[in-house]
């Protein structure tokens, strides 16, 4: 081939590169710009918020949580409830930056979001941002917050059937109208900025055995008794009851009831790892969860000794779940086995009021079989009738739980767990509660979750 | 009519001096006069040039005319950063015209450049160690020395050699040479004549080369310039095709360049860490991964028609009056204001590959095609790198990033290509 026609063909490679360079620019323009244009991180939208007001945050009852007072040019951002969303909401600050919805919901908040080209053409001077109208319902945001006291840990809870959430605290907390204040003092506390319901890692303790119990029962070993001796040796290790209890003969139920480690452990065992990694999937774990906010992956299983199988079957051994989660999986139960993508936007409207865009619930997985899902479900209502969860028992309304303690070790306190949803036969409301490293059994949330259930459903 | 087709590539720079310094002129309502005198000068330098060029018929003029307008669009978009580079980058166009003429004759008039290979050899060797003795480090690559970017010179001097090492005939005759060899350097007579019987021999030659392309690009590497090690690489990589018929040659550059990559990713942190940046900048979206994801943020403010010289904030983009200029311009241009600068510079390229084609003499063809290669790849490489297309590297955008040494390099190597397109008895019209 002549020097000529080689060049030729170089010539052709460099104008398919610079087109390739085109074709790229077009791509980014079209898929990869529009979110980044109004990200929150993007300098240029702190620029943008001096000509637009910034859209406020709504609960579903019509509640402001937080909005934005114009004074001369300067925009200052206001929580009326104080540290109550700080977990949730986040903070829009031009000093500190936008976190969690803040951050998330920051295009709809500057009006920018649904505007084609002629929109934004014709209304570029649009001086209101957009409303975000959350599923949260604020008594119920209140009540599980003075629930929670001044303990840290979180309370999540959610509409088995649709996915909404109707309450999501997490402590420790801190009144986002105070940043420039006290930001020394928080950024110096362990863990301040993260928030627990969404991205605290915890093992699930006892809570976990919902899973263990749904893999026993659809692989059809639900029929198992052990003899218990208060210990059950795997792998060289003995695991023990809470409490070294002694149970003697047990079935599942009553396992279950009593919330009895080695039986589950022996169950976990019998089960082998890859049927329990199949159920616990199922239920989420080992998969992301999108939100509007960012949450955290709840793992299990990566080690598959004999020891670890049988510690994540009563909650311990490398199992890490978030409070959302937990709350996501009694939904599931609740819900005959559908677990519900959660959410927590339910519209957007304009500042006239007119919905922009509206979410609807949608399916995330499909957990179990609603035949299972009743089984569980039994399981459940006998933990509050005849077990731990007594102290969640309502007259006039069935209550189905789960108690927790996850061991910590160390010299650190365990976590106390409860799960719960309620009317058992009809579900509106399930929830999870943890509190980090309480020292205490999941029972002394029960009646947190008793007070939260009774003033929902009133 | 047609003189003023001829004309028109010149009408539409004035257009664009008029229009950018024009919405430039007004400032938060206050009049800005240096818009005024900033335009006069650099319409002055292209007008006079231009002449210059058209009148003692120098040769192609187009690449004076797209490389104006890059310069008028840079210039524009500097002055809309900064007052003070945007004087400096019209005094270097000054300058640079100066220099252009300059070499634009000493190319013409010295027909020694296919002989010099030794000479080019050396003076790249001797800047490499100087630049790894006391040379200066910016941004991780130690690639400064005594204010100037020793890399970018030598991107000329190492073009003049592949070009050389690659057309030298085979059978040709050193007798003057090697007969001043022996007189004076009868030591060096033996090595002489063994180095040429490799030179002569068809895969002798190829190994030379080899070596004289990598000893440059080892150097680049050990002063960590990636952006110019494998901008080296693909010039030397694309004459090789060219020039050389067996394709083993080529083939083993391209183990050879995947194996050095892929051994390079292995062991090297520093490549891990580009790389990373490069797949999700927005995993450190404040240290590591800052420049990139603040040339996206302006990137996709722009929109397709951009927010407008002067309306945009590319002042968030860090770097911006160098490596990141394009995304200035994609802010505040748009994406069409992008393409069409992407535009510009492929038809610079093609240019610079046209005249490659009709140009006789193999040496000068050699070169226009390296300065042409050199111009194509530099532009993809930090285009690519700045809008994420690919890892970023530390190289600059010729003829709009503010910098002396790229600035002077550009205008040497369009000298060149100048030069060897204005030989018309060389033009031959077969292709």
């Amino acid at each position: 081939m002549t020097f000529n026609k080689k060049v030729i063909y170089v010539l052709i490679v460099m104008l398919i590169l610079f087109c390739g360079l085109v074709c790229y620019f077009s791509y980014f323009q079209i898929f990869i710009s529009p979110s980044l244009a109004n990200a929150g991180a993007n300098p240029r939208t702190y620029v943008k918020e001096q000509t637009v007001k910034r859209g406020s945050f709504y609960d579903r009852n019509g509640e402001c949580l937080a909005y934005s007072e114009m004074k001369d040019g300067v925009q200052t951002r206001v929580y009326p409830f104080n540290r109550l969303y700080s977990q949730l909401i986040g903070y829009s600050h031009p000093r500190f930056g936008r976190t969690l919805l803040e951050n998330t919901q920051n295009a709809h908040l500057l009006g920018s979001s649904e505007q084609n080209i002629l929109d934004a053409l014709l209304y570029s001077d649009d001086t209101d941002g957009d409303t975000v109208h959350l599923t949260v319902d604020n008594t119920l945001q209140q009540l599980a917050a003075d629930l929670l006291g001044n303990r840290k840990g979180a309370i999540v809870a959610m509409e088995p059937s649709s996915g909404q959430i109707l309450a999501m605290v997490s402590k420790p907390w801190f009144n986002p109208n105070n940043l420039a204040d006290d930001w020394d003092k928080l950024t110096k506390e362990d863990g301040m900025f993260v928030p627990r319901a969404t991205n605290g890692l915890y093992p699930p303790g006892s809570v976990f055995k919902i899973i263990t119990a749904a893999a026993a029962v659809e692989n059809m070993m639900d029929n198992e008794t052990f003899e218990d001796t208060g210990k059950f040796n795997v792998g060289g290790y003995d695991i023990v009851n809470y409490d070294n209890h002694v149970y003697g003969t047990l079935d599942i139920d009553t396992a279950f009831a009593k919330s009895s480690n080695t039986y589950f452990a022996y169950l976990a065992d019998k089960l082998g790892k890859d049927k329990l990694q199949r159920t616990a999937e199922s239920f989420g774990f080992n998969k992301e969860i999108t939100l509007e906010i960012p949450v955290s992956k709840s793992t299990l299983l990566k080690s598959d000794s004999r020891t670890n199988v049988a510690s994540v079957g009563y909650g311990q051994g490398d199992t890490l779940t978030t409070p959302l989660h937990m709350a996501m999986v009694t939904s599931a139960i609740a819900n005959d086995g559908v677990m519900m993508q959660p959410y927590l936007v339910s519209k957007i409207t304009d500042k006239d009021g007119t919905i922009l865009k509206e979410n609807s619930s949608s399916t995330f997985m499909r957990s179990t079989s609603p035949v299972v899902a009743q089984r569980i479900t039994e399981m459940m209502k006998a933990c509050v009738t005849r077990g731990t969860g007594t102290g969640a028992h309502l007259s006039g309304i069935t209550v189905a739980a789960k108690t927790g303690t996850a061991e910590v070790g160390g010299d650190k306190g365990d976590h106390a767990w409860f799960v719960a949803f309620a009317p058992a036969e009809n579900p509106k409301i399930a929830l999870s509660i943890v509190m980090e490293n309480a020292g205490t059994t999941g029972s002394a949330c029960a009646g947190m979750a008793a007070r939260l259930i009774q003033s929902y459903l009133k | 009519m047609s003189k003023l087709r001829k004309l028109s590539p010149l009408l539409l720079i004035i257009l664009a001096n008029f229009l950018g310094f024009g919405v430039l002129f007004f400032k938060d309502s206050q009049v800005v006069m240096e818009s005024l005198y900033y335009s006069a000068a650099l319409l002055g330098i292209v007008l006079i040039a231009y002449a210059v060029i058209v009148f003692f018929s120098l040769g192609d003029e187009y690449l004076f005319l797209i490389v104006s307008m890059l310069l008028t669009i840079g210039i524009i978009m500097l002055f809309r950063l900064d007052h003070a580079l945007a004087i400096r980058q019209i005094i270097a166009f000054y300058i640079g015209m100066t220099g252009f003429f300059l070499v634009y004759l000493i190319y013409r008039k010295l027909n020694c450049w296919h002989a010099l290979f030794p000479l080019y050899a050396a003076v790249a060797a001797l800047f490499f160690i100087a630049t790894l003795a006391f040379g200066t480090s910016q941004g991780g690559a130690k690639n400064w020395l005594f204010g100037i970017q020793p890399s970018e010179p030598i991107k000329i001097l190492f073009i003049l050699g592949l070009a050389s090492l690659f057309t030298a005939p085979y059978d040709g005759t050193y007798e003057k040479p090697l007969k001043r060899i022996d007189r004076f350097l009868p030591f060096l007579s033996r090595p002489t004549r063994f180095i040429l019987r490799i030179f002569n021999a068809r895969t002798g030659r190829q190994l030379i080369i080899m070596a004289y392309a990598y000893m440059h690009i080892g150097f680049l590497v050990l002063q960590r310039e990636w952006g110019s090690a494998l901008l080296y690489f693909l010039v030397y990589f694309v004459m090789q095709f060219v020039f050389e018929g067996k394709y083993y040659f080529v083939l083993f550059n391209i183990a050879l360049a995947t194996g050095g990559s892929f051994l390079g990713y292995r062991f090297m942190s520093h490549i891990q860490q580009r790389v990373a940046i490069w797949r999700d900048p927005f995993s450190d979206p404040s240290d590591l991964g800052y420049q990139i994801v603040q040339s996206l943020y302006a990137m996709s403010a722009g929109g397709f028609t951009g927010s407008g010289i002067g309306q945009g904030r590319p002042d968030f983009v860090p770097v911006v009056t160098s490596d990141f200029i394009f995304s200035a311009i994609y802010e505040e241009l748009g994406m069409l204001g992008a393409v069409s600068v992407v535009l510009l510079f492929f038809l610079l390229v093609y240019r610079g590959i046209k005249i490659a084609l009709m140009v006789k003499n193999p040496f000068n063809k050699a070169v226009a095609l390296g300065i042409s290669l050199v111009l194509g790849f530099q532009t993809l490489i930090i285009i690519g790198g700045v809008t994420k297309l690919i890892p970023l590297t530390g190289i600059t955008l010729p003829f709009m990033s503010a910098g002396g040494s790229s600035l002077a390099t550009s205008f040497a190597s369009l000298a060149i290509l100048e030069a060897i397109s204005g030989k018309t008895e060389d033009v031959t019209d077969d292709i």
